[in-house]
């Protein structure tokens, strides 16, 4: 699904957060959207979504202003959204009971599992249906996220640092295992981070967003072929591209 | 501690609390004040043969349980609802605190002389024992919305959750264990005011006419008996809670521990 971000700008009271936000994404891509610390990002997701109204300008999700009743978009929260007293399954079908039981989406029980199931074994959590989340580790915490937000289907994924609070092995693990995923199924993702070596692995093409109040600084294609390797000289090259845009902020 | 030990040093810890007392009587030497060993001898009496009206003590048990339950379910039925729709709405709260705040320190005994002149039967004891178990389980169920985290709030919001759903699937869930909580408080306190609820009950059955019956008649040995079994059956009722709640809130093991 396009995206079309235009000219957004919030603030919170006196506090000015975004400073006229501008960007595309195409249909199937993957976009990094990065930039320091405390710039605004997830506010900006948030409106992305429709769960927090801009001050001026709009979202357009295919060309029409955006709405979380009828869009759908898959969301992976920054902070753990896990719901402690739901099991693995339970969790990953939470996001399917709602569409059907506020959205009238007609599926039946079986359809239901059977989706369940289907993105249980995408991320590869086959085995662990019955546990609670505080049974497994914190890779598989952000693996249930992901699956629960793949499960109805969404045609736009928002990713809000999503492998921020993992350690290093886990998170070039994680976003190998992302990278499988969308491969297979080629949603439309931003995807949030404040590591430029993430965003330059990930995506398609990498924006770049200024410190406080945010403005897009700058939009860098990342034409590489993937797999991609970090070492090699192009990589090198886009990443301290992207690097000396930050630093001359 | 582990379950064997626990028994062992609890049945130690007993058993001197016994000789204790024991002891005691031998100093005060008050024919008011029993020895543990009238005491059992009492509690044979009234679970054999009954009161002097002939109510086993099994009867007075069930009678006063029935009269609590009710009261505490009444609680729930009221402080649950109230507690939830103050709490998702605090401005309701917050312009009827100076009405809720004072009646929640009023102690259930200062109620008697109303109770008496308002009601009558069995809703004496509703009210009374009501009184007791509201607040715990209302205070419990309006704090407890705080513990809704608000990331859980918009993830059901962004897959389309409407009120309804969110009021079902995330809020219910999130504050359970503090409403259970409170409910289990509000069952203990409620069971505290039997006495007084059956002071004003005018019925001849039940724990605490058992003990204004008997105190009545200056026997002591029959009264702390009444007042052994209530505080038997009280903490037989919390442990009862507690494994329901260890076992509805698996999930939470790691907080709880
Ligand atoms: N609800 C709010 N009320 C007031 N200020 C807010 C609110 N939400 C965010 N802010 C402020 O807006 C700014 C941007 O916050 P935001 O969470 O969007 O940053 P971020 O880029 O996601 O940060 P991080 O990289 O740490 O996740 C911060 O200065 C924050 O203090
Ligand atoms: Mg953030």
């Amino acid at each position: 699904m396009d995206v079309e971000v235009k000219g957004i700008v919030k603030s919170f009271g006196e506090l000015l957060v975004l400073d006229h936000i501008s960007f595309n994404v195409r249909s199937g891509e993957f976009v990094a959207v990065c930039g320091p610390t405390g710039c605004g990002k997830t506010t900006l997701m948030k409106i992305i979504a429709g769960l927090l109204k801009p001050d001026s300008g709009e979202v357009l999700l295919a060309g029409e202003p955006v709405d979380y009743r009828r869009h759908n978009i898959g969301f992976v929260f920054q902070e753990p959204s896990y719901l402690p007293w739901r099991t693995v399954w339970g969790n990953v079908k939470f996001g399917l009971e709602a569409k059907v039981s506020s959205l009238g989406w007609k599926l039946t029980r079986e359809e239901v599992d059977k989706r369940v199931k289907w993105a249980i074994e995408l991320v590869g959590l086959e085995g662990f249906e019955s546990y609670y989340p505080h049974q497994i580790s914190g890779g598989m915490k952000q693996k249930v996220a992901l699956a629960q937000a793949l499960a109805t289907d969404p045609h736009l994924l928002l990713m809000d640092e999503p492998f921020g609070a993992l350690d290093i092995q886990t998170r070039y693990y994680m976003e190998n295992e992302l990278l499988r995923v969308w491969s297979k199924l080629r949603k439309t993702v931003i995807f949030v981070t404040h590591y430029i070596e993430e965003a330059v692995y990930l995506a398609d093409r990498v924006i770049v967003l200024s410190s406080l109040p945010a403005k897009v600084k700058a939009e860098v294609d990342v034409s590489l072929p993937r797999p991609r390797d970090v070492t090699s000289s192009r990589f090198v090259e886009i990443r301290r591209e992207i690097t000396e845009l930050i630093r001359w902020w | 501690m582990k379950p064997l030990r626990s028994i062992a040093a609890n049945a130690v810890a007993l058993l001197l609390f016994t000789l204790a007392w024991h002891a005691t009587t031998l100093v005060v030497r008050s024919p008011f004040y029993p020895k543990p060993l009238d005491v059992l001898k009492a509690f044979c009496k009234l679970a054999l043969e009954g009161d002097i009206e002939g109510y086993s003590l099994g009867l007075h048990i069930g009678v006063s349980l029935l009269r609590v339950i009710s009261g505490f379910l009444f609680a729930c039925a009221t402080g649950i609802p109230l507690g939830l729709a103050m709490g998702l709405y605090r401005p309701a709260y917050e312009s009827t605190r100076s009405i809720i705040e004072p009646v929640r320190f009023i102690p259930p005994i200062a109620w008697i002389p109303l109770a008496i002149v308002l009601l009558r039967g069995f809703s004496r004891y509703v009210f009374l024992i009501w009184l007791g178990a509201f607040f715990p389980v209302f205070i419990n169920t309006l704090a407890s919305i705080h513990r809704v985290s608000q990331v859980h709030v918009e993830l059901a919001k962004v897959f389309g959750g409407d009120r309804s759903f969110i009021l079902a699937k995330v809020v219910i869930p999130s504050i359970m264990p503090e409403v259970l909580a409170g409910m289990r408080i509000g069952l203990g306190v409620g069971w505290m005011c039997i006495v007084a609820a059956e002071m004003i009950g005018g019925e001849m059955v039940g724990l605490g006419s058992l003990i204004l019956k008997y105190a009545e008649l200056l026997r002591v040995p029959e009264v702390i008996c009444g007042m052994v079994v209530i505080g038997v059956v009280g903490l037989l009722m919390n442990e009862l809670f507690l494994a329901a709640e260890r076992r509805l809130f698996k999930w939470r093991r790691e907080v709880v521990v």
